[in-house]
């Protein structure tokens, strides 16, 4: 055992993979992470995820690899990922990550632009995607190595090799050049390139985001801090399941930097579809979720309350009126319990709320947070109330996902909260654009000088883009992204999301865009849940085959009325939503209309709904 | 937690038999169909707040991840990564003649011919294909293999055994594994049941061992359980492990239809119209699994399928019938430009016309 013996004296800058190498050593035998596979919860010591990190750090450079070099890899979470990630680090390589849904010619794009000499594929279907690619359009790309076997071992690509052969190739090297990773690791400096993180991009196509040794470890610090995010601080003893991308700041803040800085155990499911299950196995005490995650569980218990038995309905609709109570007590007090809403929360939780969360896997949960899209409070309060600790943050993969977030106790509704010690996030004077300066801010766009002027200004501040303003002078509600405001031509600024949130707190809806900018009224176009909307039509006894053909039923758009008839209801008269239209087919990732991260790509919406629109406009 | 269930089934004891006590003494039993209201009144009073009490004391749930203390095993851990099919069950490729010789086999049922003079032979990583208009005799074929019929006349060796007058269980026991035209799962149990039950054969406890659940039995039961998991994976159907059958699509019923004669470890398999009322991607997703099974087991595959696209994809040779009998043998492409094979679907273009067609 190698990795326990006492190290030499060659120290660097605290990276990722030094200080996973300090708790190989210090904790070899605790959980670092584990995966469950063929139905088994197995666990990865320290000292494993060390030796395969190290081992993998090896095989690059026996790979010819040197620093800065570029790895890639597309994969869903699991752990050869995180090696992956860890150990281009350990090589002083930068790895970037692709999402398993980008399609073939976005592959191209980012292997291209980043110039990766080494991607990981996962399967056959992550490998077709850059084998359709013909090699002399990645002139950089060197070899692909596949970590499933499966369709891919017949293929004869010179440039394939599977990852235990890489593997054994690092473990040659290890054997032969004993130290050679640990002398890459003291070469280490704190302005390393960690991450090309690439951004989804809403407008053009994206753009990799630069993020150094440096960026991380502040990240690292300020999370785990004792005014961080929770209170106590994180620690060993907190579970996490990795399920969002990893490619993603957010995911990979909490999956990697988190788990190494704070020293939590990692979970990664089967696959994709067993999240809820999964999430049940674990019951994690931290759990990080985006608006949409934190909607379909919402949905999920309304819905299966629904088909209950009447006992438990009725039994349902006292508690949860009691938990409307205590999230409304909640939401006042700045998250801060009553003696009475404590009383409440006790009872309820014997009655209802523990077998609820039971259910979906929050049953530990002690720190929820939702980030990366604008959610609606209504939902935030729901979840408060039935005793869900969930706390709004916010942050761009720009400022290595740290700005601003709701801290316990000191929680605004409809804000994102205040700025974490040490930071400085403030409003630009004039646009109110909100600008942050601190030890995450990237260095810059990979290759786009201009793009990188444009967002960081001489005197280091970062400038995100997003309008702000504060609430109680100390928390931040976010307006809108600065580029989607609309204006309306009767010259009034009014922002979209906020009406879309709204919209979709109904489990009904899955999408929503508000289109009004330069008309003379607002007006929607809604995506429904094929799911939820088909199990109310089955009700209904309305048949039905596809999503279009569901879409364009009178009583489906009736029923949506309701919902824009509620969302009215709110908001003053020039944000009310004159006429909607249902969307005829589902939005994708694949078909371009949404971004890896499911953020609707409007200027796509524009061209292809084109009709639908001018039609509202008629 | 014992102490707790235990005080939880006295205190319901005993309220059941205080509202019996009751009921008897108030004249409630017997008397009308409601019972009385007093009766339900105590009975409430009484189970209520033990029932309070237990919830609180029974608190919070067992998990299977322990938060603390967890220590991981004492090798660094190498993970079993999704491996190939041929690493959880046996490959079959050590025979090098035909697995299956069907000679001249005949078949009627009072008078009327189902199967007239049909010869073929299936070896080893072979799929081939068998075609024809309905009521063909496709299916008869499939149930003289599997011993549900007995043909009149002809010879069906398989593996030097003659199949001819054998039992269907001595028959699977051999090695055939068939999936059927409509589903025969068990609809009210579970996937794993349903899956482990494809392990019947292979269970070699006696009965009480497996009362005790000690020794061979738990050990046989693990190592078919280890088989089972490595089918859900291969079929990628984690997520319905512990789902009733009754209540999944169509489309994964056929699945673990599959998984279940996979799970009988064969040398042969008959599929039976796999993809038979499936929309495009499913059938995609079942022709993927049908040629990873050919290539990773290397077992003979026979298949019977009306997706006409799909059987000249993946078939390696084509029999084609009319009426029970041979139209044509031979590989895809000569099947499809065949006269013969044309005329015999001519009226019957939608089932050559690819999907949709269903038995």
């Amino acid at each position: 055992m190698t990795t326990t013996l006492p190290r030499p004296a060659l120290v660097g800058v605290e990276t990722p993979a030094s200080l996973l190498r300090d708790l190989a050593a210090t904790r070899p035998r605790d959980v670092a992470l584990r995966v469950k596979n063929r139905g088994i919860w197995r666990e990865i010591s320290w000292a494993g995820y060390w030796d395969n990190v190290e081992i993998f750090a090896h095989a690059l450079i026996a790979s010819g690899i040197v620093t800065g070099d570029r790895i890639a890899i597309h994969s869903e979470n699991r752990p050869e990922w995180v090696y992956t990630d860890v150990g281009s680090i350990a090589a002083r390589a930068v790895c970037i990550g692709l999402y398993p849904t980008n399609p073939s010619v976005e592959v191209e794009y980012l292997l291209f632009d980043s110039g990766a000499r080494i991607l990981v594929v996962e399967d056959q279907e992550q490998a077709d995607k850059v084998l359709e690619i013909p090699a002399d359009r990645l002139p950089a790309l060197e070899t692909i190595v596949y970590l499933e076997h499966r369709g891919v071992g017949v293929y004869d690509d010179p440039r394939l090799i599977s990852w235990d052969e890489l593997m054994q190739r690092g473990r040659d090297h290890r054997a032969a050049a004993g130290d050679a990773v640990e002398r890459r690791m003291a070469e280490a400096t704190s302005d390393d390139l960690a991450y090309l993180v690439y951004t989804s991009g809403t407008t053009g196509p994206p753009k990799g985001s630069m993020l150094t040794v440096r960026n991380l470890d502040f990240a690292g610090k300020v999370l785990r801090s004792d005014d961080g995010i929770v209170s106590p601080p994180p620690g060993p003893q907190d579970l996490l399941v990795s399920y969002l991308p990893l490619c993603h700041i957010y995911e990979k803040l909490f999956s990697v930097v988190f788990s190494i800085w704070v020293g939590a155990q990692i979970h990664f499911g089967e696959s994709i579809d067993t999240l809820v299950a999964d999430m049940r196995d674990v019951s994690p005490t931290v759990v990080q979720g985006v608006p949409r995650i934190w909607e379909r569980i919402h949905a999920a218990i309304l819905v299966r309350l629904g088909s209950a038995s009447r006992i438990k309905k009725a039994n349902a609709v006292v508690w949860l009126r009691a938990a409307k109570r205590i999230g409304a007590t909640l939401a006042a007090n700045h998250g801060k319990h009553t003696p009475l809403s404590r009383v409440l929360l006790w009872l309820g939780d014997i009655f209802l709320f523990r077998s609820l969360k039971e259910r979906v896997g929050l049953r530990r949960c002690r720190y929820a947070v939702t980030a990366a899209a604008p959610i609606a409070p209504e939902i935030l309060q729901w979840f408060m109330g039935i005793g869900v600790p969930i706390h709004e943050a916010y942050g761009m993969t720009e400022n290595a996902g740290i700005a601003t977030r709701n801290a316990p106790g000191r929680i605004t509704l409809g804000t994102v909260g205040e700025a974490y010690p040490g930071t400085e996030v403030v409003l630009a004077e004039g646009t109110n654009e909100i600008i942050t300066r601190h030890g995450g801010n990237f260095v810059g766009y990979w290759g786009q000088p201009e793009a990188t002027a444009a967002a960081l200004d001489a005197d280091g501040w970062l400038h995100t883009g997003d309008v702000g303003e504060w609430v109680d002078g100390t928390h931040i509600r976010i307006i809108d992204r600065i580029k989607d405001i609309i204006i309306t031509s009767g010259g009034k600024n009014i922002s979209p999301s906020e009406i879309e949130n709204s919209l979709k707190t109904s489990p009904l809806v899955k999408e929503a865009i508000v289109i009004g900018d330069g008309r003379k009224y607002l007006t929607a176009l809604i995506g429904i849940d094929f799911e939820i909307v088909s199990e109310w039509a089955q009700r209904k006894r309305l048949a039905h085959t596809t999503y279009r053909d569901l879409s364009e039923k009178p009583e489906v758009v009736a029923l949506i009325q309701k919902v824009v008839d509620d969302t009215n209801a709110k908001f003053s008269r020039v944000e009310q939503i004159k006429r909607f239209s249902l969307l005829t087919k589902e939005l994708d990732h694949e078909d371009g209309e949404l971004t890896a991260t499911q953020k609707v790509k409007r200027s796509i919406i524009d061209d292809k709904f084109g009709d639908l629109i001018e039609a509202m406009y008629t | 937690m014992a102490l707790v269930s235990g005080i939880v089934w006295l205190g319901i004891a005993a309220a059941v038999a205080a509202w019996a006590i009751l009921a008897r003494t108030t004249g409630a039993i017997g008397e009308r169909k409601g019972y009385h209201p007093r009766a339900f009144l105590v009975l409430g009073l009484l189970t209520g707040p033990v029932g309070l009490i237990a919830a609180i004391l029974i608190g919070p749930a067992a998990h299977p991840v322990p938060v603390r203390g967890a220590r991981a095993h004492g090798e660094l851990l190498r993970l079993p990564r999704a491996k190939l099919l041929h690493e959880v069950l046996p490959r079959h490729d050590d025979v090098s003649g035909p697995i299956v010789e069907i000679d001249d086999i005949h078949l009627s049922f009072a008078g009327v011919k189902a199967i007239d003079g049909v010869t073929f032979s299936v070896r080893n990583s072979e799929i081939f294909a068998v075609i024809g208009p309905n009521g063909a005799g496709k299916t008869s074929i499939f149930n003289c293999i599997s011993g549900v019929y007995h043909p009149q006349q002809g010879a069906i060796r398989f593996m030097g055994h003659d199949l001819i007058g054998m039992r269907p269980d001595r028959i699977a026991d051999l090695g055939v594994a068939r999936t059927f035209q409509n589903i025969e799962l068990f609809p009210q149990m579970t996937v794993l049941d349903n899956l482990m039950l494809g392990r019947h054969q292979h269970v070699r406890y006696g009965t009480f061992s497996a009362m005790l659940r000690a020794g061979r039995a738990s050990r046989e039961e693990a190592r078919n359980r280890a088989v089972v998991e490595g089918i859900i994976e291969f079929l990628e159907i984690q997520k319905f492990r512990k789902s009733y059958v009754a209540m999944l699509p169509y489309g994964i019923q056929k699945r673990i239809e599959l998984g279940r004669a996979l799970a009988m470890e064969p040398r042969l398999l008959l599929l039976d119209e796999p993809v038979a009322g499936m929309n495009l991607e499913e059938t995609e997703d079942m022709a993927r699994f049908i040629t990873d099974i050919k290539r990773e087991l290397q077992i003979g595959i026979v298949l019977v399928e009306h997706d006409m696209r799909m059987v000249m994809d993946l078939a390696d040779h084509v029999l084609a019938l009319d009426f029970g009998k041979p139209i044509a043998l031979g590989l895809p492409a000569e099947i499809q430009s065949n006269p013969d094979v044309v005329r015999a679907y001519l009226g019957e273009e939608h089932a050559i016309a690819d999907e949709g067609a269903t038995a």
